[in-house]
């Protein structure tokens, strides 16, 4: 599954969502990323992400389809923010099922970096001195 | 016409989001964004400098691609990076 939305979500709820539903899993492995208060010695305000709408979905649903045949996992999710988020506040989880722990963890680091590689979502930082879009990724 | 859509920082650089180009036959992707730089007044640079990828009807496509009239072509800056 994998969404893009502008509202919060709640971890618990997705977390314990996908376990129920495979009783054969004996890994449910996440990734949260959230937004930190400094960047490159600056105070962090806000983040605004900015997505291409159409292709952001279709690349979440490709990324998720993708990782469901190469990883040995029972199943995936990506939930993506767009849109204003504020210091503390959830930008992306990705959760995965699997029989077994190895490859639910390297599935879902598989995930973010490509997700950051190939989804058409922007951040745009605003500090106290201006804001900028972070492009770099290393 | 083919419609091309800015993102991020290119949208900034460009001082606009979207850029019209006419068509009249299959065109390269790399010939569109002359187009497109010389009809909003812009230099060429800074549509293609600064791109990750390009893509034409939300898949990507190599520069040399033909874009066709109707088309939706999308210039697409590094995505949200990030450590």
């Amino acid at each position: 599954m994998a969404r893009l939305q502008r509202e919060d979500f709640d971890i618990g709820v997705e977390i314990r969502g996908l376990a129920d539903r495979y009783p054969g899993a004996g890994a449910v492995v996440s990734f949260l990323g959230t937004v930190r208060d400094f960047s490159k010695g600056e105070d962090i305000q806000k983040l605004v992400f900015e997505s291409y709408e159409g292709m952001a979905e279709k690349e979440l649903d490709r990324l998720e389809r993708d990782a469901r045949g190469q990883f040995d996992i029972l199943d995936c999710l990506v939930i993506h923010r767009f849109g204003e988020v504020g210091v503390g506040d959830n930008i992306v989880l990705i959760v995965v099922a699997s029989a077994h722990r190895p490859a639910g963890f390297e599935a879902c680091r598989w995930m973010i970096e490509e997700l950051k590689r190939r989804v058409p979502i922007w951040k745009n930082e605003f500090t106290t001195t201006g804001r900028h879009w972070v492009e770099e990724h290393p | 016409m083919a419609r091309i859509l800015l993102f991020a920082s290119i949208k900034d650089r460009a001082g606009t989001g979207r850029i019209d180009v006419p068509l009249t036959a299959p065109t390269p992707l790399r010939a569109v964004l002359a187009k497109a730089a010389a009809a909003a007044g812009i230099e060429e640079g800074i549509l293609s400098r600064g791109c990750a990828l390009f893509a034409v009807n939300q898949e990507t496509v190599p520069l040399d691609h033909l874009v066709n009239d109707g088309d939706e072509v999308a210039l697409l800056p590094p995505m949200s990076g990030g450590r």
